[in-house]
C-alpha cells in the first residue's frame, strides 16, 4: 500500500514539474490538459467571483439609466451595462471549461453562498457616482484584467482579453464626465468631490487583502494565474489616479497620503479592513438590496426561459440535438 | 433539463474577408437558432463581423497537441474521404483558435488523421474539429441587419472620449496659472 502511494506521489511530482515547465515556457494551459487540483479550484473560485461581479455590477448603474441627464449619456450607460452582462457570460463559460456549470454558479450567487466584488454593495447616490464608478471602479478593474489577460489558463486569458478591450470605453466615459464636472461650476465640482470621498476607499479594497494576509498569492503567481500581487496592482492604480485628480483640482480623502520621491509613487494611509469584512459578511449599505434585485430579475425571467424551452421542444430542435 | 443550463454551443466568428474564422467561446441556448442570436449579443456588440457559426458542444471534437503526437506517423498515408470537417488550431503560446482549413473524414478520428497530415506542427497545442453538417451559420445576406447596427455605436469605442487631450489642456492651463519659479 505504501509503495503504491509513493509511486503515485512521484508520478504526481513528475506531472507537476512538467506542468510548471509548460507555464514557465509561456504555454497556455487548456481545458483538456492535466492541472493540479488546487490550480483548478483557485481558478473556479476566481472566475466565478469575477463573473458574479460583472452581473451584480449592472445593478448600481442600471438604476440610473432612466435618470441619465442627456440622451447621449443614456445611450452610453445602456451600452456599458449591456457590456457587463456580456462579460458575465464570457466568464461563466470560462469557468465551465473547468467543470463548474453555469447553473450551479448562478444558484450559488442567488443563495448567497458565492461572493461578488464588495464594491457593488455601496450605493450610487447621485449622477456623479456614475462618473466615479466608470473612472474608479472600471479603472481598477482594468488594472486587474489587463494582468489577467496574460493568465496561464487559456479560457480565462481569452475572456479577459475581450473584457479589457471593451472595458476601456467604460473607464473613458466615466473619466470624461469627471473631467467635465471638475471644470464646471463650483456646485458640480463639489458633487464629484463628494462621490470621490465615498468611493475612494472601497475602490482600493477591490484589489484584495494586503500581500502579507493573502495566502493564495505566491501559488497564483508561480502558476502564472496572476503576474502581480494585490499591493502592486493597488499601487499602480493609486499613483495614476492621484496624479490625475490633483491636476483636476480634486483630492482623495486620505489625510496620510504622501508622495515618495524615490519611487515616484503616492503612498496611501491604512485601509480600514474591518469595514471590508463587515461589508463582505453581509452588513454593507446595499447587500440585501442587491441580492433581492438579482433574485427578482431571475424569477421574473422564469416565464421567458420556459417559453423558449417549450418552443424548442415543439420545433424539435431542442437540447436533444 | 435544468432551468438555466441548456445546451452549450460553440461560437465561431469571422471578422473580415481577410481574417479566418475564430473559435471565440460558447453560449447556452435551448436551440441552435437562439444560440446564434445569443452569440451575436454576447460576441458582436462591436464591429466587425461578417459571419457567425453555432455548433452544439457535443459536435465539437478537441484534442491536445500531446495527445495527437502518437497518431502522427500512422496518419501520413491516410486517404481523405467522408464528410467535411473544419479544422481549428491553437498554438501552444497563443490564445486564439483559428480556422486552418477543411478535411474529410468518415469519423471524427479519421478527420483528425487527415488534419494531422495536412497541418501538423509540434507548436500546435489544441486541435479542434467541427463537422460541416453540425454548423448553423448566419446568412451573409443578413449581415447588414445582424451586424450593421454595431457600426453606428461609436460611443462604444474608447477613442470616442477625448480624455487625453482634455487632461493635456488642463495641465497646460494649470502650468500657466502657476507663479513663475525663476
Amino acid at each position: 500500500m505504501e509503495a503504491k502511494t509513493q509511486t503515485q506521489d512521484s508520478a504526481d511530482e513528475a506531472r507537476l514539474a512538467e506542468f510548471q515547465a509548460r507555464i514557465d515556457r509561456g504555454e497556455k494551459i487548456e481545458p483538456g490538459d492535466w492541472m493540479p487540483p488546487t490550480y483548478r479550484r483557485q481558478l473556479v473560485r476566481m472566475i466565478s467571483q469575477h463573473a458574479h461581479s460583472e452581473i451584480v455590477g449592472m445593478l448600481p448603474e442600471g438604476g440610473w439609466i432612466t435618470r441619465a441627464p442627456s440622451l447621449r449619456r443614456k445611450l452610453v450607460l445602456l451600452a456599458k451595462v449591456q457590456d457587463e452582462a456580456g462579460h458575465g457570460e464570457y466568464l461563466y463559460h470560462a469557468a465551465e471549461t473547468l467543470g463548474a456549470t453555469r447553473e450551479e454558479m448562478i444558484d450559488d450567487l442567488l443563495s448567497g453562498k458565492a461572493k461578488y466584488s464588495n464594491i457593488f454593495n455601496y450605493p450610487a447616490l447621485t449622477w456623479a457616482d456614475i462618473a466615479i464608478i466608470g473612472y474608479f471602479v472600471d479603472g481598477a478593474a482594468i488594472v486587474n484584467q489587463t494582468m489577467l489577460s496574460r493568465c496561464s489558463y487559456g479560457p480565462y486569458a481569452r475572456a479577459n482579453i475581450r473584457i479589457s478591450a471593451e472595458e476601456s470605453f467604460h473607464m473613458q466615459q466615466g473619466k470624461e464626465m469627471v473631467i467635465k464636472m471638475a471644470m464646471g461650476e463650483q456646485e458640480l465640482k463639489a458633487l464629484v468631490q463628494d462621490a470621490i470621498n465615498r468611493w475612494w476607499w472601497p475602490t482600493l479594497m477591490m484589489f484584495g487583502l494586503p500581500d502579507a494576509e493573502s495566502p493564495n498569492s505566491p501559488a497564483l503567481i508561480r502558476w502564472g494565474i496572476k503576474t502581480k500581487t494585490n499591493d502592486e496592482l493597488r499601487q499602480l492604480f493609486v499613483t495614476r489616479t492621484v496624479d490625475e485628480l490633483h491636476d483636476l483640482g480634486l483630492t482623495v480623502p486620505d489625510p496620510d497620503l504622501r508622495y515618495d520621491e524615490e519611487s515616484g509613487d503616492w503612498i496611501s494611509g491604512p485601509i480600514d479592513w474591518d469595514e471590508f469584512w463587515r461589508v463582505v459578511n453581509g452588513d454593507g449599505p446595499c447587500n440585501r438590496e442587491r441580492m433581492a434585485a438579482r433574485r427578482k430579475a431571475h424569477d421574473d425571467g422564469q416565464w421567458v426561459r420556459e417559453a423558449l424551452e417549450a418552443y424548442a421542444q415543439r420545433e424539435g430542435n431542442g437540447s436533444s440535438l | 433539463m435544468s432551468d438555466t443550463q441548456w445546451t452549450r454551443y460553440y461560437v465561431f466568428k469571422k471578422d473580415t474577408e481577410k481574417t479566418p474564422f475564430e473559435s471565440c467561446g460558447t453560449v447556452h441556448a435551448p436551440d441552435a437558432e437562439l444560440a446564434l442570436q445569443n452569440a451575436r449579443d454576447v460576441f458582436v456588440r462591436r464591429p466587425n463581423c461578417l459571419e457567425l457559426w453555432a455548433v452544439p458542444a457535443d459536435q465539437v471534437y478537441t484534442w491536445s497537441g500531446d495527445e495527437v503526437g502518437a497518431l502522427l506517423e500512422s496518419s501520413m498515408g491516410f486517404e481523405d474521404e467522408g464528410e467535411v470537417y473544419h479544422v481549428f488550431l491553437k498554438e501552444r503560446r497563443k490564445t486564439q483558435h483559428l480556422l486552418a482549413g477543411s478535411v474529410r473524414g468518415v469519423t471524427p478520428e479519421h478527420a483528425l488523421r487527415a488534419a494531422l497530415k495536412a497541418f501538423f506542427s509540434a507548436e500546435i497545442g489544441v486541435w479542434r474539429l467541427v463537422p460541416e453538417r453540425a454548423v448553423l451559420r448566419s446568412e451573409r445576406s443578413e449581415q447588414p441587419s445582424w451586424f450593421g447596427p454595431a457600426y453606428d455605436k461609436l460611443y462604444r469605442q474608447p477613442n470616442f472620449y477625448h480624455t487625453d487631450s482634455l487632461m493635456r489642456e488642463i495641465r497646460r492651463r494649470r502650468g500657466e496659472s502657476k507663479p513663475d519659479e525663476d
